[in-house]
Protein backbone atom coordinates (compact mmCIF):
# COMPACT_ATOMS: atom_id res chain seq x y z
CA UNK A 1 0.00 0.00 0.00
CA UNK A 2 1.34 3.35 -0.96
CA UNK A 3 0.94 6.00 1.72
CA UNK A 4 -1.50 8.78 0.82
CA UNK A 5 1.20 11.38 1.00
CA UNK A 6 3.01 9.75 -1.89
CA UNK A 7 -0.14 9.71 -3.99
CA UNK A 8 -0.65 13.38 -3.18
CA UNK A 9 2.88 14.15 -4.30
CA UNK A 10 2.23 12.21 -7.50
CA UNK A 11 -0.92 14.24 -8.09
CA UNK A 12 1.03 17.43 -7.65
CA UNK A 13 3.94 16.18 -9.71
CA UNK A 14 1.80 15.33 -12.71
CA UNK A 15 0.91 19.02 -13.04
CA UNK A 16 4.60 19.88 -13.39
CA UNK A 17 5.57 19.01 -16.91
CA UNK A 18 9.14 20.23 -16.56
CA UNK A 19 9.89 18.05 -13.55
CA UNK A 20 12.44 15.36 -14.38
CA UNK A 21 12.73 13.59 -11.08
CA UNK A 22 11.70 13.91 -7.50
CA UNK A 23 12.95 12.43 -4.22
CA UNK A 24 10.91 12.21 -1.08
CA UNK A 25 12.15 10.94 2.27
CA UNK A 26 10.51 10.79 5.63
CA UNK A 27 12.55 8.77 8.10
CA UNK A 28 10.30 9.47 11.05
CA UNK A 29 7.13 8.13 9.49
CA UNK A 30 6.03 4.58 10.16
CA UNK A 31 7.13 2.89 8.03
CA UNK A 32 9.87 5.27 6.86
CA UNK A 33 9.30 6.47 3.30
CA UNK A 34 12.02 6.92 0.79
CA UNK A 35 11.02 7.22 -2.84
CA UNK A 36 12.54 8.45 -6.01
CA UNK A 37 10.21 9.26 -8.86
CA UNK A 38 11.61 9.35 -12.32
CA UNK A 39 9.11 11.46 -14.22
CA UNK A 40 9.87 10.07 -17.63
CA UNK A 41 11.22 6.82 -18.95
CA UNK A 42 14.32 8.66 -20.16
CA UNK A 43 15.36 9.06 -16.54
CA UNK A 44 14.97 5.38 -15.76
CA UNK A 45 18.55 4.46 -16.46
CA UNK A 46 20.08 6.97 -14.08
CA UNK A 47 22.26 6.12 -11.12
CA UNK A 48 20.32 4.53 -8.31
CA UNK A 49 19.12 6.74 -5.51
CA UNK A 50 19.02 5.79 -1.90
CA UNK A 51 15.32 5.08 -2.09
CA UNK A 52 13.45 2.83 -4.44
CA UNK A 53 13.40 3.89 -8.06
CA UNK A 54 9.77 4.12 -9.04
CA UNK A 55 8.36 5.07 -12.36
CA UNK A 56 4.74 5.74 -13.06
CA UNK A 57 3.05 4.82 -16.24
CA UNK A 58 0.70 7.41 -17.73
CA UNK A 59 -2.55 6.61 -19.53
CA UNK A 60 -1.86 7.00 -23.27
CA UNK A 61 -5.35 8.37 -23.89
CA UNK A 62 -8.70 8.94 -22.21
CA UNK A 63 -10.85 5.84 -21.91
CA UNK A 64 -11.68 2.64 -20.13
CA UNK A 65 -8.85 0.49 -18.83
CA UNK A 66 -8.43 -3.21 -19.31
CA UNK A 67 -5.39 -5.32 -18.55
CA UNK A 68 -4.09 -7.90 -20.94
CA UNK A 69 -1.08 -9.19 -19.06
CA UNK A 70 -1.94 -12.20 -16.93
CA UNK A 71 -0.96 -10.71 -13.64
CA UNK A 72 -1.29 -7.00 -13.28
CA UNK A 73 -1.26 -6.64 -9.54
CA UNK A 74 1.09 -5.33 -6.92
CA UNK A 75 4.16 -7.53 -6.66
CA UNK A 76 4.05 -8.91 -10.23
CA UNK A 77 7.27 -8.81 -12.18
CA UNK A 78 7.15 -7.17 -15.60
CA UNK A 79 9.68 -7.05 -18.37
CA UNK A 80 10.62 -4.10 -20.54
CA UNK A 81 8.20 -3.48 -23.43
CA UNK A 82 5.74 -5.97 -21.97
CA UNK A 83 2.23 -4.97 -22.98
CA UNK A 84 0.23 -4.61 -19.80
CA UNK A 85 -3.12 -3.38 -20.96
CA UNK A 86 -5.28 -1.21 -23.13
CA UNK A 87 -7.09 2.09 -22.74
CA UNK A 88 -10.14 2.11 -24.93
CA UNK A 89 -11.81 5.33 -26.00
CA UNK A 90 -14.65 6.11 -28.38
CA UNK A 91 -12.63 5.49 -31.54
CA UNK A 92 -9.27 4.26 -30.38
CA UNK A 93 -7.69 1.41 -28.46
CA UNK A 94 -4.24 2.27 -27.18
CA UNK A 95 -1.95 -0.30 -25.59
CA UNK A 96 0.36 0.58 -22.78
CA UNK A 97 3.51 -1.28 -21.92
CA UNK A 98 6.06 -1.25 -19.18
CA UNK A 99 8.95 0.91 -20.35
CA UNK A 100 11.34 -0.96 -18.02
CA UNK A 101 11.79 -4.28 -16.31
CA UNK A 102 10.71 -4.23 -12.71
CA UNK A 103 8.12 -5.03 -10.10
CA UNK A 104 4.63 -3.55 -10.01
CA UNK A 105 4.57 -1.48 -6.88
CA UNK A 106 0.95 -0.41 -7.07
CA UNK A 107 -1.92 -0.71 -9.54
CA UNK A 108 -3.88 2.50 -9.32
CA UNK A 109 -6.87 1.65 -11.49
CA UNK A 110 -9.11 -1.38 -11.86
CA UNK A 111 -10.19 -2.98 -15.13
CA UNK A 112 -13.23 -1.02 -16.25
CA UNK A 113 -12.06 2.23 -14.62
CA UNK A 114 -12.18 5.38 -16.69
CA UNK A 115 -8.93 7.31 -16.88
CA UNK A 116 -8.05 10.71 -18.30
CA UNK A 117 -5.20 11.34 -20.72
CA UNK A 118 -1.95 11.13 -18.72
CA UNK A 119 -3.48 9.82 -15.50
CA UNK A 120 -1.14 7.49 -13.59
CA UNK A 121 -2.05 3.83 -14.10
CA UNK A 122 0.71 1.87 -12.42
CA UNK A 123 3.77 2.41 -10.32
CA UNK A 124 6.70 0.26 -11.35
CA UNK A 125 9.73 -0.29 -9.18
CA UNK A 126 12.79 -0.59 -11.38
CA UNK A 127 14.97 -3.66 -11.15
CA UNK B 1 -28.73 15.67 -11.51
CA UNK B 2 -28.41 16.81 -15.10
CA UNK B 3 -24.81 17.06 -16.26
CA UNK B 4 -23.27 19.00 -19.14
CA UNK B 5 -19.76 18.65 -20.52
CA UNK B 6 -18.16 21.88 -21.74
CA UNK B 7 -15.98 21.10 -24.76
CA UNK B 8 -13.97 24.29 -24.76
CA UNK B 9 -11.45 26.35 -22.81
CA UNK B 10 -10.68 29.95 -21.87
CA UNK B 11 -13.27 32.58 -21.19
CA UNK B 12 -16.13 30.85 -23.02
CA UNK B 13 -15.70 27.67 -20.94
CA UNK B 14 -15.98 29.83 -17.80
CA UNK B 15 -19.03 31.60 -19.23
CA UNK B 16 -20.82 28.30 -19.88
CA UNK B 17 -19.85 26.71 -16.55
CA UNK B 18 -21.14 29.80 -14.74
CA UNK B 19 -24.50 29.48 -16.52
CA UNK B 20 -24.67 25.76 -15.64
CA UNK B 21 -24.00 26.48 -11.98
CA UNK B 22 -26.76 29.07 -11.86
CA UNK B 23 -29.09 26.51 -13.45
CA UNK B 24 -28.11 23.83 -10.89
CA UNK B 25 -26.69 21.67 -13.67
CA UNK B 26 -23.49 19.71 -12.96
CA UNK B 27 -20.53 20.69 -15.12
CA UNK B 28 -17.65 18.71 -16.61
CA UNK B 29 -14.59 20.49 -17.98
CA UNK B 30 -12.18 18.96 -20.47
CA UNK B 31 -8.67 20.28 -20.85
CA UNK B 32 -5.39 19.72 -22.64
CA UNK B 33 -2.11 19.15 -20.85
CA UNK B 34 -1.23 22.80 -21.55
CA UNK B 35 -4.36 23.94 -19.70
CA UNK B 36 -4.02 22.03 -16.42
CA UNK B 37 -3.87 25.26 -14.48
CA UNK B 38 -6.43 27.11 -16.55
CA UNK B 39 -9.34 28.32 -14.38
CA UNK B 40 -12.09 26.40 -16.20
CA UNK B 41 -10.55 23.19 -14.86
CA UNK B 42 -10.98 24.35 -11.27
CA UNK B 43 -14.39 25.96 -11.75
CA UNK B 44 -16.16 22.89 -13.15
CA UNK B 45 -17.48 20.17 -10.86
CA UNK B 46 -15.12 17.69 -12.49
CA UNK B 47 -12.40 17.92 -15.10
CA UNK B 48 -10.85 15.43 -17.51
CA UNK B 49 -7.66 15.71 -19.47
CA UNK B 50 -8.28 14.74 -23.10
CA UNK B 51 -4.87 15.15 -24.70
CA UNK B 52 -1.70 17.14 -25.22
CA UNK B 53 -1.50 20.89 -25.81
CA UNK B 54 -2.04 20.83 -29.57
CA UNK B 55 -5.74 21.47 -30.21
CA UNK B 56 -5.77 18.80 -32.92
CA UNK B 57 -4.98 16.20 -30.25
CA UNK B 58 -7.27 17.57 -27.54
CA UNK B 59 -10.04 20.15 -28.03
CA UNK B 60 -10.56 19.10 -31.64
CA UNK B 61 -10.67 15.38 -30.83
CA UNK B 62 -14.40 14.77 -30.89
CA UNK B 63 -13.87 11.10 -30.08
CA UNK B 64 -11.90 11.87 -26.92
CA UNK B 65 -14.42 14.45 -25.81
CA UNK B 66 -17.22 11.97 -26.37
CA UNK B 67 -15.27 9.44 -24.30
CA UNK B 68 -15.08 12.02 -21.50
CA UNK B 69 -18.85 12.53 -21.74
CA UNK B 70 -19.40 8.79 -21.41
CA UNK B 71 -16.90 8.47 -18.55
CA UNK B 72 -18.77 11.17 -16.62
CA UNK B 73 -22.25 10.20 -17.84
CA UNK B 74 -22.86 13.73 -19.08
CA UNK B 75 -26.20 14.02 -20.89
CA UNK B 76 -25.27 17.02 -23.02
CA UNK B 77 -22.23 18.75 -24.53
CA UNK B 78 -21.83 22.50 -24.90
CA UNK B 79 -19.22 23.18 -27.60
CA UNK B 80 -18.68 26.93 -27.00
CA UNK B 81 -17.31 28.68 -30.10
CA UNK B 82 -14.53 27.56 -32.44
CA UNK B 83 -13.19 23.99 -32.04
CA UNK B 84 -16.10 21.54 -32.54
CA UNK B 85 -18.92 24.07 -32.31
CA UNK B 86 -20.01 23.79 -35.95
CA UNK B 87 -18.67 20.32 -36.66
CA UNK B 88 -21.53 18.32 -38.14
CA UNK B 89 -19.82 14.95 -37.66
CA UNK B 90 -19.30 15.63 -33.97
CA UNK B 91 -22.89 16.81 -33.53
CA UNK B 92 -24.14 13.65 -35.27
CA UNK B 93 -21.85 11.44 -33.14
CA UNK B 94 -23.27 13.04 -30.00
CA UNK B 95 -26.82 12.43 -31.18
CA UNK B 96 -26.00 8.80 -31.95
CA UNK B 97 -24.63 8.33 -28.46
CA UNK B 98 -27.80 9.77 -26.96
CA UNK B 99 -25.99 12.92 -25.86
CA UNK B 100 -27.59 16.28 -26.60
CA UNK B 101 -25.34 18.55 -28.65
CA UNK B 102 -26.11 22.11 -27.51
CA UNK B 103 -26.31 23.57 -30.99
CA UNK B 104 -28.06 22.85 -34.26
CA UNK B 105 -28.79 19.29 -35.36
CA UNK B 106 -25.96 17.46 -37.13
CA UNK B 107 -27.81 17.25 -40.45
CA UNK B 108 -28.51 21.00 -40.39
CA UNK B 109 -24.86 21.77 -39.65
CA UNK B 110 -23.86 19.52 -42.51
CA UNK B 111 -26.18 21.32 -44.90
CA UNK B 112 -24.89 24.71 -43.74
CA UNK B 113 -21.21 23.81 -43.83
CA UNK B 114 -21.07 24.99 -47.42
CA UNK B 115 -21.45 28.77 -47.34
CA UNK B 116 -22.28 29.28 -50.98
CA UNK B 117 -25.06 26.68 -50.70
CA UNK B 118 -26.32 28.43 -47.54
CA UNK B 119 -26.34 31.74 -49.39
CA UNK B 120 -28.48 30.23 -52.13
CA UNK B 121 -30.91 28.85 -49.54
CA UNK B 122 -31.23 32.23 -47.81
CA UNK B 123 -31.66 34.05 -51.12
CA UNK B 124 -34.48 31.62 -51.87
CA UNK B 125 -36.33 32.93 -48.81
CA UNK B 126 -36.27 36.44 -50.27
CA UNK B 127 -33.39 37.80 -48.19
CA UNK B 128 -30.99 40.03 -50.17
CA UNK B 129 -27.55 38.39 -50.43
CA UNK B 130 -24.19 39.84 -51.51
CA UNK B 131 -23.99 39.74 -55.31
CA UNK B 132 -21.75 36.88 -56.37
CA UNK B 133 -21.61 33.41 -57.82
CA UNK B 134 -24.76 31.68 -56.65
CA UNK B 135 -22.92 28.36 -56.19
CA UNK B 136 -19.38 26.99 -55.92
CA UNK B 137 -17.10 28.10 -58.75
CA UNK B 138 -15.38 25.13 -60.39
CA UNK B 139 -12.26 26.67 -61.85
CA UNK B 140 -10.41 29.81 -62.86
CA UNK B 141 -12.20 30.02 -66.22
CA UNK B 142 -15.58 30.06 -64.52
CA UNK B 143 -14.25 32.61 -62.02
CA UNK B 144 -13.16 34.87 -64.89
CA UNK B 145 -16.69 34.65 -66.27
CA UNK B 146 -18.21 35.70 -62.95
CA UNK B 147 -15.79 38.60 -62.59
CA UNK B 148 -17.04 39.99 -65.90
CA UNK B 149 -20.54 40.22 -64.45
CA UNK B 150 -19.55 41.37 -60.96
CA UNK B 151 -16.68 43.74 -61.71
CA UNK B 152 -13.60 44.22 -59.54
CA UNK B 153 -12.81 44.15 -56.67
CA UNK B 154 -14.05 40.65 -55.83
CA UNK B 155 -13.52 38.29 -52.93
CA UNK B 156 -12.62 34.65 -53.35
CA UNK B 157 -14.02 32.77 -50.39
CA UNK B 158 -13.62 29.20 -49.24
CA UNK B 159 -17.05 27.55 -49.29
CA UNK B 160 -16.14 25.65 -46.13
CA UNK B 161 -14.18 28.47 -44.50
CA UNK B 162 -15.11 30.48 -41.46
CA UNK B 163 -14.09 32.94 -38.80
CA UNK B 164 -12.98 35.48 -41.39
CA UNK B 165 -10.35 33.10 -42.74
CA UNK B 166 -9.82 31.79 -46.24
CA UNK B 167 -10.81 35.06 -47.89
CA UNK B 168 -8.78 36.56 -50.75
CA UNK B 169 -9.39 39.98 -52.20
CA UNK B 170 -8.69 40.53 -55.89
CA UNK B 171 -8.32 44.08 -57.23
CA UNK B 172 -7.82 43.41 -60.91
CA UNK B 173 -7.31 40.83 -63.64
CA UNK B 174 -3.57 40.53 -63.07
CA UNK B 175 -4.12 39.18 -59.54
CA UNK B 176 -6.94 36.76 -60.24
CA UNK B 177 -5.12 33.59 -61.22
CA UNK B 178 -2.53 33.86 -58.45
CA UNK B 179 -5.18 34.61 -55.80
CA UNK B 180 -7.29 31.74 -57.08
CA UNK B 181 -4.34 29.38 -56.69
CA UNK B 182 -3.59 30.60 -53.14
CA UNK B 183 -7.22 30.47 -52.07
CA UNK B 184 -7.64 26.95 -53.41
CA UNK B 185 -4.47 25.81 -51.71
CA UNK B 186 -5.48 27.34 -48.38
CA UNK B 187 -9.02 25.99 -48.60
CA UNK B 188 -7.71 22.47 -49.28
CA UNK B 189 -5.18 22.49 -46.48
CA UNK B 190 -7.51 24.05 -43.90
CA UNK B 191 -10.72 22.13 -44.48
CA UNK B 192 -10.05 19.24 -46.85
CA UNK B 193 -12.59 20.91 -49.13
CA UNK B 194 -11.19 22.96 -51.97
CA UNK B 195 -14.48 24.57 -53.02
CA UNK B 196 -14.49 28.31 -53.57
CA UNK B 197 -17.08 30.92 -54.45
CA UNK B 198 -16.95 34.52 -55.58
CA UNK B 199 -18.47 37.62 -54.16
CA UNK B 200 -18.49 41.26 -55.12
CA UNK B 201 -16.20 43.05 -52.65
CA UNK B 202 -18.32 45.76 -51.04
CA UNK B 203 -15.57 47.56 -49.22
CA UNK B 204 -17.42 50.64 -48.17
CA UNK B 205 -19.77 48.78 -45.87
CA UNK B 206 -20.35 48.05 -42.22
CA UNK B 207 -20.59 44.67 -40.52
CA UNK B 208 -23.97 44.42 -38.82
CA UNK B 209 -25.24 41.13 -37.40
CA UNK B 210 -28.41 39.89 -35.78
CA UNK B 211 -28.58 37.37 -32.95
CA UNK B 212 -31.41 34.93 -33.48
CA UNK B 213 -32.81 32.12 -31.35
CA UNK B 214 -35.25 29.48 -32.53
CA UNK B 215 -36.94 26.72 -30.56
CA UNK B 216 -37.67 23.18 -31.75
CA UNK B 217 -41.25 24.16 -32.57
CA UNK B 218 -39.97 26.82 -34.95
CA UNK B 219 -40.68 29.93 -32.90
CA UNK B 220 -38.04 32.52 -33.76
CA UNK B 221 -36.78 35.48 -31.78
CA UNK B 222 -34.42 38.08 -33.24
CA UNK B 223 -32.51 40.50 -31.01
CA UNK B 224 -31.39 44.07 -31.73
CA UNK B 225 -28.39 44.14 -34.06
CA UNK B 226 -24.72 44.21 -33.12
CA UNK B 227 -22.28 46.36 -35.05
CA UNK B 228 -18.84 44.78 -35.55
CA UNK B 229 -17.37 47.21 -38.05
CA UNK B 230 -14.13 47.64 -36.10
CA UNK B 231 -12.11 44.75 -37.50
CA UNK B 232 -8.59 44.03 -38.58
CA UNK B 233 -8.12 41.49 -41.36
CA UNK B 234 -11.66 40.21 -40.83
CA UNK B 235 -11.05 39.69 -37.11
CA UNK B 236 -13.42 41.66 -34.89
CA UNK B 237 -11.88 43.89 -32.24
CA UNK B 238 -14.80 45.97 -30.97
CA UNK B 239 -18.51 45.15 -30.99
CA UNK B 240 -21.43 47.29 -29.93
CA UNK B 241 -25.20 47.39 -29.84
CA UNK B 242 -27.28 49.04 -31.11
CA UNK B 243 -25.47 50.10 -34.27
CA UNK B 244 -25.10 53.90 -34.45
CA UNK B 245 -25.91 53.59 -38.15
CA UNK B 246 -29.13 51.58 -38.08
CA UNK B 247 -32.46 53.41 -38.00
CA UNK B 248 -35.54 51.85 -36.36
CA UNK B 249 -36.99 51.22 -39.85
CA UNK B 250 -33.88 49.43 -41.11
CA UNK B 251 -33.65 47.54 -37.80
CA UNK B 252 -37.08 46.11 -38.32
CA UNK B 253 -36.10 44.91 -41.80
CA UNK B 254 -32.78 43.49 -40.59
CA UNK B 255 -34.39 41.53 -37.78
CA UNK B 256 -37.05 40.16 -40.09
CA UNK B 257 -34.45 39.18 -42.69
CA UNK B 258 -32.39 37.41 -40.01
CA UNK B 259 -35.41 35.44 -38.81
CA UNK B 260 -36.24 34.47 -42.40
CA UNK B 261 -32.66 33.34 -43.00
CA UNK B 262 -32.65 31.10 -39.96
CA UNK B 263 -36.03 29.64 -40.85
CA UNK B 264 -34.93 29.00 -44.44
CA UNK B 265 -32.04 26.93 -43.06
CA UNK B 266 -34.24 25.04 -40.57
CA UNK B 267 -31.83 26.11 -37.83
CA UNK B 268 -32.69 25.62 -34.19
CA UNK B 269 -30.90 27.03 -31.17
CA UNK B 270 -28.76 30.14 -31.35
CA UNK B 271 -27.46 31.64 -34.56
CA UNK B 272 -26.03 34.92 -35.72
CA UNK B 273 -26.89 36.23 -39.14
CA UNK B 274 -24.22 38.55 -40.54
CA UNK B 275 -25.03 41.36 -42.95
CA UNK B 276 -23.18 44.11 -44.76
CA UNK B 277 -24.79 47.53 -44.48
CA UNK B 278 -24.04 49.95 -47.29
CA UNK B 279 -23.38 53.67 -47.05
CA UNK B 280 -26.93 54.63 -48.03
CA UNK B 281 -27.81 53.10 -44.62
CA UNK B 282 -30.70 51.30 -46.27
CA UNK B 283 -29.22 48.56 -48.42
CA UNK B 284 -28.05 45.46 -46.60
CA UNK B 285 -26.96 42.07 -47.80
CA UNK B 286 -26.81 38.69 -46.09
CA UNK B 287 -23.20 37.55 -45.69
CA UNK B 288 -23.21 34.37 -43.62
CA UNK B 289 -24.78 32.58 -40.72
CA UNK B 290 -22.90 31.49 -37.60
CA UNK B 291 -24.31 28.51 -35.82
CA UNK B 292 -22.85 28.88 -32.33
CA UNK B 293 -22.68 31.20 -29.36
CA UNK B 294 -20.44 34.08 -30.42
CA UNK B 295 -17.61 35.88 -28.69
CA UNK B 296 -19.59 39.13 -28.72
CA UNK B 297 -22.83 37.71 -27.26
CA UNK B 298 -22.44 39.70 -24.00
CA UNK B 299 -23.18 43.07 -25.64
CA UNK B 300 -26.66 41.78 -26.48
CA UNK B 301 -27.04 40.32 -22.99
CA UNK B 302 -26.19 43.62 -21.34
CA UNK B 303 -28.35 45.70 -23.67
CA UNK B 304 -31.45 43.56 -23.32
CA UNK B 305 -31.12 41.89 -19.92
CA UNK B 306 -31.10 38.37 -21.35
CA UNK B 307 -28.88 35.36 -20.72
CA UNK B 308 -28.17 33.89 -24.14
CA UNK B 309 -26.18 30.92 -22.85
CA UNK B 310 -28.99 29.80 -20.55
CA UNK B 311 -31.44 30.37 -23.39
CA UNK B 312 -29.27 28.24 -25.69
CA UNK B 313 -29.12 25.41 -23.14
CA UNK B 314 -32.87 25.53 -22.49
CA UNK B 315 -33.69 25.51 -26.20
CA UNK B 316 -31.37 22.53 -26.76
CA UNK B 317 -33.18 20.67 -23.98
CA UNK B 318 -36.43 21.19 -25.87
CA UNK B 319 -37.93 24.11 -23.99
CA UNK B 320 -40.18 26.53 -25.83
CA UNK B 321 -39.07 30.09 -26.54
CA UNK B 322 -39.75 32.16 -23.44
CA UNK B 323 -41.64 35.44 -23.56
CA UNK B 324 -39.14 38.26 -23.43
CA UNK B 325 -39.81 41.46 -21.61
CA UNK B 326 -37.12 43.67 -23.09
CA UNK B 327 -36.42 47.03 -21.47
CA UNK B 328 -37.37 49.98 -23.72
CA UNK B 329 -34.31 50.73 -25.86
CA UNK B 330 -34.12 54.45 -25.13
CA UNK B 331 -30.46 55.42 -25.18
CA UNK B 332 -29.21 52.08 -23.88
CA UNK B 333 -25.85 51.15 -25.36
CA UNK B 334 -23.33 48.41 -24.77
CA UNK B 335 -19.88 47.81 -26.17
CA UNK B 336 -17.22 45.12 -25.97
CA UNK B 337 -13.49 45.32 -26.58
CA UNK B 338 -11.35 42.22 -27.07
CA UNK B 339 -8.17 42.05 -25.05
CA UNK B 340 -5.99 39.70 -27.12
CA UNK B 341 -2.47 38.49 -26.39
CA UNK B 342 -1.15 40.25 -29.48
CA UNK B 343 1.26 43.11 -29.89
CA UNK B 344 -0.29 46.03 -31.81
CA UNK B 345 3.18 47.61 -32.11
CA UNK B 346 4.51 44.51 -33.77
CA UNK B 347 2.01 43.72 -36.48
CA UNK B 348 -0.29 41.96 -33.99
CA UNK B 349 2.14 39.11 -33.47
CA UNK B 350 0.83 36.68 -30.83
CA UNK B 351 2.55 37.13 -27.48
CA UNK B 352 3.14 34.59 -24.74
CA UNK B 353 4.37 34.48 -21.19
CA UNK B 354 3.40 34.05 -17.57
CA UNK B 355 0.82 36.52 -16.30
CA UNK B 356 2.77 37.99 -13.42
CA UNK B 357 0.01 40.37 -12.37
CA UNK B 358 -3.67 40.54 -13.24
CA UNK B 359 -6.22 43.10 -12.11
CA UNK B 360 -9.52 43.15 -13.97
CA UNK B 361 -11.85 46.15 -14.10
CA UNK B 362 -15.14 46.27 -12.20
CA UNK B 363 -17.66 48.72 -10.87
CA UNK B 364 -21.11 49.65 -12.17
CA UNK B 365 -21.87 48.76 -15.77
CA UNK B 366 -18.60 46.91 -16.35
CA UNK B 367 -18.43 43.21 -17.05
CA UNK B 368 -15.21 41.34 -17.65
CA UNK B 369 -15.31 37.84 -19.13
CA UNK B 370 -11.77 36.56 -18.83
CA UNK B 371 -9.68 33.59 -17.85
CA UNK B 372 -6.65 35.70 -16.95
CA UNK B 373 -5.32 34.86 -13.48
CA UNK B 374 -1.98 35.73 -11.96
CA UNK B 375 0.58 32.97 -12.42
CA UNK B 376 -1.13 31.50 -15.48
CA UNK B 377 1.09 30.72 -18.41
CA UNK B 378 -0.37 31.90 -21.72
CA UNK B 379 0.99 30.28 -24.85
CA UNK B 380 0.22 30.39 -28.54
CA UNK B 381 -1.48 27.00 -28.78
CA UNK B 382 -4.94 28.53 -28.98
CA UNK B 383 -6.63 31.74 -30.10
CA UNK B 384 -5.36 34.91 -28.50
CA UNK B 385 -8.52 36.10 -26.74
CA UNK B 386 -7.62 36.65 -23.09
CA UNK B 387 -10.37 38.94 -21.86
CA UNK B 388 -13.48 40.74 -23.00
CA UNK B 389 -14.51 43.97 -21.36
CA UNK B 390 -18.17 44.80 -21.80
CA UNK B 391 -19.55 48.18 -20.74
CA UNK B 392 -23.17 49.22 -20.60
CA UNK B 393 -24.99 52.43 -19.82
CA UNK B 394 -28.64 53.44 -20.31
CA UNK B 395 -27.41 56.93 -21.20
CA UNK B 396 -26.02 56.56 -24.69
CA UNK B 397 -22.95 55.60 -26.68
CA UNK B 398 -20.75 58.47 -25.47
CA UNK B 399 -21.32 57.48 -21.84
CA UNK B 400 -20.60 53.85 -22.64
CA UNK B 401 -17.33 54.91 -24.27
CA UNK B 402 -16.45 57.02 -21.20
CA UNK B 403 -17.06 53.95 -19.05
CA UNK B 404 -14.91 51.80 -21.34
CA UNK B 405 -12.04 54.28 -21.05
CA UNK B 406 -12.31 54.10 -17.28
CA UNK B 407 -12.44 50.27 -17.38
CA UNK B 408 -9.37 50.04 -19.63
CA UNK B 409 -7.51 52.33 -17.28
CA UNK B 410 -8.25 49.88 -14.45
CA UNK B 411 -7.24 46.82 -16.45
CA UNK B 412 -3.71 45.74 -15.59
CA UNK B 413 -2.09 42.63 -17.03
CA UNK B 414 1.64 42.16 -16.68
CA UNK B 415 3.73 39.45 -18.32
CA UNK B 416 2.30 39.57 -21.83
CA UNK B 417 1.60 42.38 -24.26
CA UNK B 418 -2.10 42.77 -25.04
CA UNK B 419 -4.28 44.90 -27.28
CA UNK B 420 -5.21 47.17 -24.36
CA UNK B 421 -3.20 50.14 -25.68
CA UNK B 422 -4.85 49.78 -29.08
CA UNK B 423 -8.31 50.13 -27.58
CA UNK B 424 -7.27 53.08 -25.44
CA UNK B 425 -6.09 54.88 -28.57
CA UNK B 426 -9.15 53.91 -30.57
CA UNK B 427 -11.53 55.27 -27.94
CA UNK B 428 -9.81 58.66 -28.39
CA UNK B 429 -10.35 58.59 -32.14
CA UNK B 430 -12.88 61.30 -33.09
CA UNK B 431 -14.39 59.30 -35.96
CA UNK B 432 -14.95 56.16 -33.92
CA UNK B 433 -15.93 57.97 -30.73
CA UNK B 434 -18.14 60.46 -32.56
CA UNK B 435 -20.18 57.69 -34.16
CA UNK B 436 -21.92 60.14 -36.47
CA UNK B 437 -19.49 60.07 -39.41
CA UNK B 438 -19.57 57.05 -41.67
CA UNK B 439 -16.74 54.56 -41.38
CA UNK B 440 -16.51 51.13 -42.92
CA UNK B 441 -14.89 47.79 -42.07
CA UNK B 442 -11.75 49.08 -43.83
CA UNK B 443 -11.40 51.92 -41.35
CA UNK B 444 -9.58 50.08 -38.58
CA UNK B 445 -6.87 48.66 -40.87
CA UNK B 446 -6.03 52.12 -42.20
CA UNK B 447 -6.28 53.71 -38.76
CA UNK B 448 -3.76 51.21 -37.35
CA UNK B 449 -1.24 52.08 -40.06
CA UNK B 450 -1.53 55.77 -39.21
CA UNK B 451 -0.87 55.36 -35.52
CA UNK B 452 2.41 56.23 -33.92
CA UNK B 453 3.10 53.29 -31.62
CA UNK B 454 6.31 54.53 -30.01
Amino acid sequence: MIPNVVLEILDWAKTKEDLAELRYENKTSDPPISVHFAMSSAVAGQSPANGKRILYLKAPTIGKVSYVAEKVSAGSMVSAQQVLGVVEGEKEKVQFESPVAGKLQEVLVKPGSWVGFGDPLLLIELN
Amino acid sequence: MFKVLVANRGEIALRVIRALKEMSIASVAVYSEADRESPHVALADEAWCVGPGAAKESYLRGDRILTAAKATQAQAIHPGYGFLSENDTFAADCEQSGITFIGPKGNVLKKLANKSATKAMVAGAGVPVIPGSDHDVKNLTEAQGWVKTLGYPVLIKASFGGGGRGIYKVEDNSQLSRAWELAEHEARSATAHGELYLEKCLEDSRHVEVQVARDNQGKTQAFIERDCTIQRRNQKLVEETPSPFVSPQVREKLLRAAALAVEACAMTGLATVEFLLLKDLKTFYFMEINKRIQVEHPVTEELLDVDLVKLQINLALGQAMPKFDFPPLGKRHSMEVRINTEDPKNNFLPTEGVLSFVSLPGGPGVRCDSYATAGLSVGTNYDSLLAKIICFTPEGRAQTIAKMKRALEELAIDGVTTTRALHQKLLQDPIFAGGDQWYSTRYMGEWIKNQNWS
